[in-house]
């Protein structure tokens, strides 16, 4: 099942976030994280197991967090930062980024959007992280303050086709960032939610090679029968081509069989050596 | 296509304007170089292969390289070049898959400049000099939207020292067939058994498709090239590559052919490695491999028995030894 993390930096942006998904707080003695099987299927009709993680204002606590949040939880295969920013484009209006730069860097990330078909009409900006608030706001670009911090620890871990940010314009020319209140910040969040949705319903999970049976029959024997890691790496390959070659994973009882790795590494060479492919 | 990168640089030309064009609905992203997107790390080619985006772009420098040794029908000055990089194809074996991290196209805009380098080259050599298009693309796939093959042929039509190979998979060919042939190109297409096409080459014209579209190239006046290329091993190879060269030379003049070529199964093995990271579950790379001087391939034995078969066949049933190119290898 694959697991999304929606990451917010401030408590009015996760706010409506929790209520809509109902999530629960893990109880982190470090990270504001929440929880749940949430009901939205992908787009492909998966359930996901879905966090929140809630960062705190700044590039440098989102990216942080993000890390933190990587680390403790390996399943997560997806993160989406969601929250508001400056735009010269209508209040409330929600847009995703197909870049994010850093401004103090110049550094840039380009997230690869799912198709236009699956996430509907939202409109597409470059999102610019700055340390502090501006307003020289364009059409085309959205400040906000976390998500070059988010995709530059995301993605010492994830593909880009899995981390996005879903913004929502809370500032421009004619209302400054003087008069956001949170309750303005809920608001728009919650109005995000259906775009939020389409995304996440729309991330590629299907195009990645399903190894939970391999992982899980390798773990089996990784528990009865001692592999180094080298050989561990080997046995997970082996289970692999077999599966690719043979259409089906070796027959567990019989691989248990073996007393040791190198035992059982030969036995599945041997079979692999002579299976050949029939078009 | 949904997403479109353009190059600031190449944003205002009107072959740039007209291609964004032909994809009213696609997101407009302006970036200063290709490479910012293209060679960005944490991609995956695999997940990108599923809804890949379009670069368009300019190529500074390096546009004509010459080709690997083997590389080659019987030239002396043999070149590569690309005006696009990656394919829309999807070939399990490609080794586009393991050279880049993106799955992206992109189309270099400048077709001018490519010209330009190919009749310099052409310029510095007496002897003629041979031309391959297709090295990392497919040559004609894109044609209705980039129409460089059309511009390419009047640049050749217009030096005849060069030659040309416009090497494809494609049935796009009505650039061709439109227009007078040129005495100096090869439209070589690459061709497997039918079950290997369908299991292996994944949304590519059928090998129905491809013979038809050789054997119309041929009715009008172009030299063809036939490309076996990659041969790869099955429990019943000699049975699938018999009726393959059936098929071929049923509907083909087989002494009209300009030249013929083999291509064993090799890749790099980085690429290889790259590749089966990316495609555990794919039979053909699972399959037993050997490594030798850094190619992962069939070991030789298998890799001579499956050439010798096909050449067999080819120069016993079917061609001269003069159309005959052993091994001109990429997939
Ligand atoms: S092998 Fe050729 S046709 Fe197939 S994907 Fe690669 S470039 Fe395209």
């Amino acid at each position: 099942m694959p697991a999304i993390c929606l990451i917010t930096a401030l408590p009015s942006e996760a706010r409506p976030l929790i209520k809509h998904f109902r999530l629960s707080a893990v109880g982190h003695k470090h990270l504001r994280l929440y929880q749940a099987v949430a009901g939205p299927g992908n787009a492909n009709q998966h359930a996901i197991t879905l966090y929140l993680l809630q960062c705190g204002v700044g590039k440098l606590n989102a990216a942080a967090d993000t890390a933190a949040m990587l680390q403790l939880l390996p399943s997560v295969d997806a993160v989406i930062n969601v929250g508001i920013a400056g735009c010269e484009r209508p209040l409330g209006e929600t847009i995703i980024a197909h870049c994010v730069q850093d401004n103090a860097s110049s550094r840039q990330w380009y997230p690869h959007l799912p198709s236009s078909k699956l996430v509907g009409n939202a409109v597409s900006v470059q999102v610019q992280t700055v340390d502090t608030p501006a307003d020289n706001y364009t059409h085309d670009t959205a400040f906000d303050m976390e998500a070059s911090g988010i995709v530059h620890a995301a993605s010492k871990v994830l593909d880009l086709a899995f981390i996005h940010c879903v913004k929502v314009v809370s500032d421009n020319g004619q209302s400054s960032i003087e008069r956001i209140t949170s309750e303005s910040v809920a608001q728009h969040v919650s109005n995000s939610i259906p775009v939020l949705e389409t995304l996440m319903a729309a991330l590629p999970f299907d195009s990645q090679p399903n190894l939970a049976d391999i992982q899980a029959l390798s773990q089996t024997l990784q528990a009865r029968i001692h592999f180094s890691s080298t050989e561990q790496h080997t046995l997970n390959q082996l289970l692999q081509r077999h599966k690719a070659l043979l259409g089906q994973l070796p027959d567990e009882t019989s691989l248990l069989q073996h007393a040791t790795a190198k035992s059982l590494r030969q036995h599945l060479v041997a079979e692999l050596d002579n299976a050949n492919i029939a078009y | 296509m949904d997403t479109i990168y353009i190059e600031r640089e190449v944003m205002s030309l009107p072959r740039t304007q007209a291609m964004l064009d032909k994809y009213p609905k696609a997101r407009h992203v302006t970036v200063e170089r290709y490479t910012d997107v293209f060679n960005a790390p944490g991609q995956n080619f695999r997940v990108q292969k599923s809804n890949p985006a379009l670069i368009l772009a300019k190529k500074h420098g390096n546009r004509v390289l010459p080709t690997p040794p083997d590389y080659h029908i019987g030239g002396q000055n043999n070149y590569y070049f690309s005006h696009m990089l990656n394919c829309i194809y999807d070939c399990r074996y490609c080794f586009l898959q393991g050279m880049y991290r993106s799955a992206n196209y992109v189309v270099f805009v400048n077709y001018e400049d490519f010209f330009e380098d190919i009749q310099t080259t052409s310029n510095n050599n007496t002897e003629p000099s041979w031309f391959f298009s297709g090295y990392d693309c497919d040559s004609l796939a894109l044609e209705p939207m980039t129409y460089f093959m059309e511009q390419c042929l009047a640049a050749f039509d217009s030096m005849p020292n060069a030659w040309l190979e416009i090497r494809t998979k494609s049935t796009q060919i009505r650039n061709l067939t439109s227009r007078k042939p040129i005495d100096n190109c090869v439209v070589a297409y690459s061709l497997s058994p039918e079950n290997i096409a369908r299991t292996e080459e994944h949304k590519t014209p059928s090998l129905a498709k491809r013979i038809k579209a050789l054997k119309l190239l041929q009715d009008h006046g172009w030299k063809i090239g036939l490309r076996f290329d990659p041969l790869l091993k099955a429990e019943n190879s000699q049975q699938l590559y018999s009726t393959l060269f059936e098929q071929v030379f049923a509907e083909i003049d087989a002494s009209l052919v300009h030249s013929v070529s083999l291509g064993p199964f090799r890749l790099p093995k980085p690429f290889f490695k790259k590749m089966i990271r990316l495609y555990p579950d794919s039979a053909l790379l699972s399959a037993s491999m050997s490594v030798r001087d850094n190619m992962v391939s069939y070991d030789e034995n298998t890799e001579a028995n499956l050439i010798n078969f096909c050449e067999s066949q080819l120069l016993n049933e079917y061609i001269s030894s003069e159309q005959y190119f052993p091994c001109v290898s990429v997939s």
